[in-house]
């Protein structure tokens, strides 16, 4: 379950003091999958900043599994799954050295890691790669490593910001498959993916996000009354013409 | 996966989790980085191709280099490496002695090639002579050099022009008979060709061998040249203006410089590519979203680069090493005898652990704020320039690891490097060097843990290492830790600073209190008394009170001068009462407990004991009031408000009740462990304690109030004591050569001290974490904090 409530961050230029997530309220219950979507700038990768604790919000909060981001960074942490388009990996290890380190960075000890990378790797079909260097992996078999990174310690709640980027429609696949499985398991998932027909199949509902505001929220149902478009891409489109850049 | 750590509804319970250890982060950093490419460049290709060559071109630099040694001028001949210039100096006639023995050594010339040319018939020689005439034919030829008339002979031998000077005296008895020579050989320090020359020297003038010498001299010249000298004396002189290479390289000093060299190039790489390279590939905010302190990962990884310095340095040295023994001849020519054996080996090694310590914290906290590999190279290089400039300190013998050098970063550890492998280590200093190296170690870690992942360097915003100067928008309630580590930093060199000037006052006011009378003494004492105070105000109050304003920390919340309860104030003067006889009767045990150790170097507690005497002797020439005000009421105020208010307060922001307690006393025993005569050991312990109680004090009632209090009359006490001390003893309460505190007195301190405790226990109640968190979360600078625990 993830809760966020008036979340707010400002950036305080020399300048002028910048508003990259205003007043932002929503809730991702469990075994639902909440498509942050917005624009380039709109906030999303801000916003999942603030719920996991990497920033702090200037007003607000976020609380995930009942523990407040801000207070209890390291519970809130150790209750979710993060992936991002940024994301690296540890060259000079292998698969299964990077991911076991990741059980043990989780909490996971001696006899629990190697049945848990082994669970983890043929989840996301990395077992042929398991024992390679990360270095010679190629960009879709890397993005496939740090999903699993992210679920090693099979958090309740997932933020996936952009996990398909760069990837073939294959990669994207498996990353996608993983989704709807974490969704059948009940786990609270927000999505921040500029791939929005696949958005569109996955998500439970969806908030448009566009310079740091949350314009629309709702069900496909809900904001197709609410706007009067049909799909996403219109809808984003609509969203970004009734709103002028400032 | 229905292993989860968590139970789906609620998540893990906070003892569920067992934490990484920072050995099992330092693992995966060491795995990582050794098997980096760049990093066995860096660690096994320079020593492998760099020294060889290296040893080479130096071999060559200085074997072309040693003739050039004297100059042509005044040297006629040419000098190889084993040949030796010596001058004499004597009164009329000695110097017919002077011109004998120079005779004797161009015979020896003669002789030698003659031996070269026709071996003489060597059957009649006895095994010593044989051996004698070896080392004094076969290796060495003598020059003597006339003194020029213009030079001493001192001088001579500074510029290069002799290697020894000799000093011929006739030595007579009570009867005015002549009892036969003294020589004087003089030397200089340092200096592997005139240390060798005094060898040969003595050799040929040891009284022993002179029967020998004689006999060989008598068969090879047919004629005896010298007379026996009765005594032989060494004398050594400063090279003080002998500049040329080819002088001895001292071991000792070079080892310094190497070691600061070796440890920052091992240092750097794994240094810069831990923080700012991980965070430039993508992979540190993968770690900071872990649910790991982010301390823990920097204690991973500066155990990780700690490892590759020492490694580096150790495959450096190594590599050094071989070379030197391949070459070992030229190496032991230049560096001396002291060359590769096991105990230099153990001693460099416990130097390279501080060396590497050192320099990769602070590499640590450098790099921390990098946002790129570029940028932390660029922060980087003038901190490697910086740190050669220390380093090259080692190498002016007249520097001594005293006083502010103790203290001094980097120059401390360097000079103590030289003094280690010169065997001339003082312990006391050697402590002083390696708790302060400790201290700005940890403080450079907790400065990095500030910055290390956070938004500022994870995500570039316009923050940094800038931050710590530049002035907050909002006003702070309370300092923030790093301000509380800056104003540290800036104390901790202030005060010996400042106890520096006290001392060389106080030296300059007793030279001249000589002749002067006794109020004028007076005058000069209230003075220093004054400035001592002076000294604290500015130290413990001007310089943290202009920080906290430059960085808007509210003076009465920063200092943590708040409101508190009248039983609070009570328990303080209690414990105040209580803890003075209490304390005193510590220090008491503490020093024989040292004695009973073996720890304490018996003429320096003498010395401390004396001093410490004299100093109560003098300061009795002061009125009481005076003494109260400089050495109770002003130190209370200034030190309770700097280390139980501001640092308390910003460590409190971070740190448990306990741990902000115990890490704020043991600053503030380390502060007081080091006194402008000396180190005073012995008070490291009861002090420590003493801010444990004022730490405990201030978290009860959350106020420094009750702490001043507690404090001063502490502290009057122990002044009071020292002031009375005379009518004491003829009031027959105490005895002369009473070490402890009498029992009475004791007890009485034990009923008061506990009856502030149970005050404080009973009556006060602390403000909660809760209170002191929606403090901090106003006051935290939104965009820097939030980020680990």
């Amino acid at each position: 379950m993830i809760r966020v409530e008036n979340l707010t961050k400002i950036f305080e230029t020399d300048t002028i003091d910048f508003n990259a997530v205003d007043n932002l309220t929503f809730q991702v219950r469990p075994g639902e999958v909440y498509g942050l979507l917005g624009p380039n700038g709109a906030g999303k990768t801000t916003t999942m900043r603030m719920v996991l604790g990497l920033m702090q919000p200037t007003r607000g909060f976020a609380e995930v599994e009942g523990f407040r981001s801000s207070e209890s960074p390291d519970e809130v942490k150790r209750r979710i799954g993060f992936v991002s388009a940024t994301a690296g990996i540890y060259q000079w290890l292998t698969v299964r050295e990077m991911l076991g380190f990741f059980c043990e960075m989780y909490g996971l000890r001696g006899s629990e890691v190697d049945p848990r990378v082994d669970h983890v790797a043929d989840l996301l079909d990395c077992r042929p790669f398991l024992d390679q260097r990360c270095a010679n992996l190629s960009t879709g078999q890397r993005q496939r490593v740090n999903l699993a990174r992210a679920i090693v310690h099979d958090p309740p709640t997932m933020l996936l910001d952009e996990p398909t980027l760069g990837l073939d429609v294959v990669s994207s696949q498996v990353v996608f498959d993983y989704i709807r499985m974490a969704q059948d398991l009940k786990k609270s998932i927000i999505l921040c993916t500029h791939r929005l027909e696949q958005a569109q199949r996955v998500c439970n509902r969806f908030g448009l996000l566009h310079q740091g505001v949350l314009v629309h929220e709702g069900t496909l149902q809900e904001l197709q009354s609410q706007t009067g478009q049909q799909n996403l891409v219109d809808m984003f489109l609509h969203m970004i013409k009734q709103t002028p850049a400032t | 996966m229905s292993d989860s750590p968590f139970p789906s509804d609620e998540g893990g319970t906070p003892s569920s989790f067992r934490p990484i250890s920072f050995w099992r982060l330092a693992y995966k950093e060491l795995r990582e980085t050794l098997r980096d490419r760049r990093t066995l460049l860096t660690l096994f290709l320079m020593p492998l191709i760099v020294y060889p060559i290296l040893s080479l071109l130096l071999q060559s630099f200085f074997l072309s280099g040693l003739p050039t040694v004297a100059d042509e001028d005044s040297v006629e001949e040419r000098l190889s490496d084993d040949e030796f210039a010596y001058v004499f100096e004597g009164e009329q006639p000695l110097n017919n002695v002077a011109k004998s023995l120079n005779d004797a050594f161009i015979n020896f010339n003669a002789a030698r090639n003659r031996q070269e040319t026709a071996p003489s018939n060597t059957a009649n020689l006895s095994p010593d002579e044989l051996a004698l005439r070896e080392n004094l034919f076969a290796k060495h030829s003598l020059i003597w050099v006339d003194p020029q008339k213009e030079q001493d002979m001192q001088e001579m031998m500074t510029n290069g022009e002799a290697d020894v000077g000799i000093l011929i005296d006739n030595l007579e008895d009570s009867d005015g008979e002549n009892k036969g020579l003294q020589f004087t050989l003089l030397y200089l320090d340092n200096d592997v060709r005139s240390l060798k020359a005094l060898a040969l020297m003595e050799n040929i003038l040891n009284y022993n061998n002179i029967s020998i010498y004689q006999t060989l001299l008598q068969r090879l010249t047919g004629r005896r040249v010298i007379r026996v000298p009765v005594s032989i004396e060494t004398e050594t002189i400063e090279l003080k203006t002998k500049t040329d290479a080819t002088t001895g390289i001292s071991f000792a000093a070079i080892i310094p410089l190497i070691l600061t060299l070796m440890t920052i190039t091992g240092a750097v790489y794994p240094a810069i590519d831990l923080t700012a390279g991980e965070r430039e590939r993508g992979t540190l905010e993968s770690m900071i979203a872990a649910p790991i302190p982010r301390m823990r990962i920097l204690q991973g990884k500066l155990v990780a680069i700690v490892s590759v310095a020492m490694l580096t340095a150790i495959v450096n040295l190594l590599g050094m090493g071989i070379t030197l023994w391949v070459y070992r001849d030229v190496a032991t020519e230049f560096l001396g005898e002291q060359l590769l054996t096991i105990g230099t080996a153990a001693r460099v090694l416990g130097l390279l652990i501080l060396f590497a310590a050192f320099f990769s914290s602070v590499l640590l906290v450098i790099t921390s704020f990098a946002r790129s590999f570029k940028e932390g190279q660029a922060y980087l290089i003038p901190v490697v320039m910086v740190a050669l400039a220390p380093s090259l300190m080692s190498l002016k013998p007249d520097l001594q690891l005293t006083g502010i050098w103790t203290v001094t970063p980097l120059v401390n550890i360097v000079l103590l490097a030289r003094d280690v492998l010169n065997g001339t280590a003082v312990w006391q200093n050697a402590i002083i060097t390696v708790l302060s190296t400790a201290v700005y170690s940890s403080l450079a870690l907790t400065l990095a843990a500030k910055f290390f992942g956070t938004a500022s360097v994870l995500y570039g915003q316009d923050q940094g290492i800038g931050t710590l100067f530049k002035k907050p928008l909002h006003k702070q309630d309370q300092a923030s830790v790093s301000l509380g580590m800056l104003c540290l930093a800036c104390l901790y060199p202030a005060t010996f600073l400042w106890n520096g000037v006290l001392a060389r006052t106080a030296v300059a006011d007793a030279s001249g209190a000589e002749i002067i009378d006794a109020a004028a003494q007076q005058y000069l004492l209230q003075k220093q008394l004054w400035l001592a105070s002076a000294g604290l105000v500015i130290v413990f109050l001007l310089v943290p009170w202009a920080l906290a304003s430059f960085h808007r920390v509210r003076f009465r919340s920063g200092f943590g001068i708040s409101k508190t309860s009248v039983v609070a104030l009570l328990a303080g003067v209690l414990m105040g009462i209580g803890f003075g006889p209490l304390l005193l009767q510590a220090i008491s045990w503490s020093t024989q407990a040292l004695d009973f150790a073996g720890l304490s170097d018996q003429a320096t507690s003498d010395l401390l004991v004396q001093r410490g005497e004299q100093y109560v002797e003098r300061i009795k020439q002061a009125p009481i009031w005076m003494l109260l005000l400089s050495m109770a009421i002003v130190p209370a105020i200034c030190e309770e408000l700097f280390f139980r208010g501001l640092l308390f307060r910003s460590l409190r922001t971070e740190l448990s009740p306990w741990r902000t307690i115990l890490a704020t006393a043991i600053l503030f025993g380390t502060f007081h462990l080091i006194s402008a005569g000396g180190l005073t050991i012995s008070r490291f312990l009861p002090t420590t304690i003493m801010g444990v109680i004022l730490g405990w004090v201030c978290y009860r009632s959350g106020s420094v109030i009750p702490g001043i209090l507690l404090h001063a009359i502490h502290n009057a006490i122990t002044v009071c004591f020292a002031y009375y001390r005379d009518d004491l003893i003829e009031l027959g309460q105490i005895t002369a050569e009473q070490e402890n505190v009498p029992i009475p007195v004791l007890a009485l301190g034990a009923i008061c001290a506990f009856a502030g405790i149970l005050l404080l226990i009973f009556f006060t109640k602390p403000p909660t974490d809760q209170d002191l968190d929606e403090d901090v979360i106003l006051v935290r600078p939104p965009e820097i904090d939030g980020v680990g625990s």
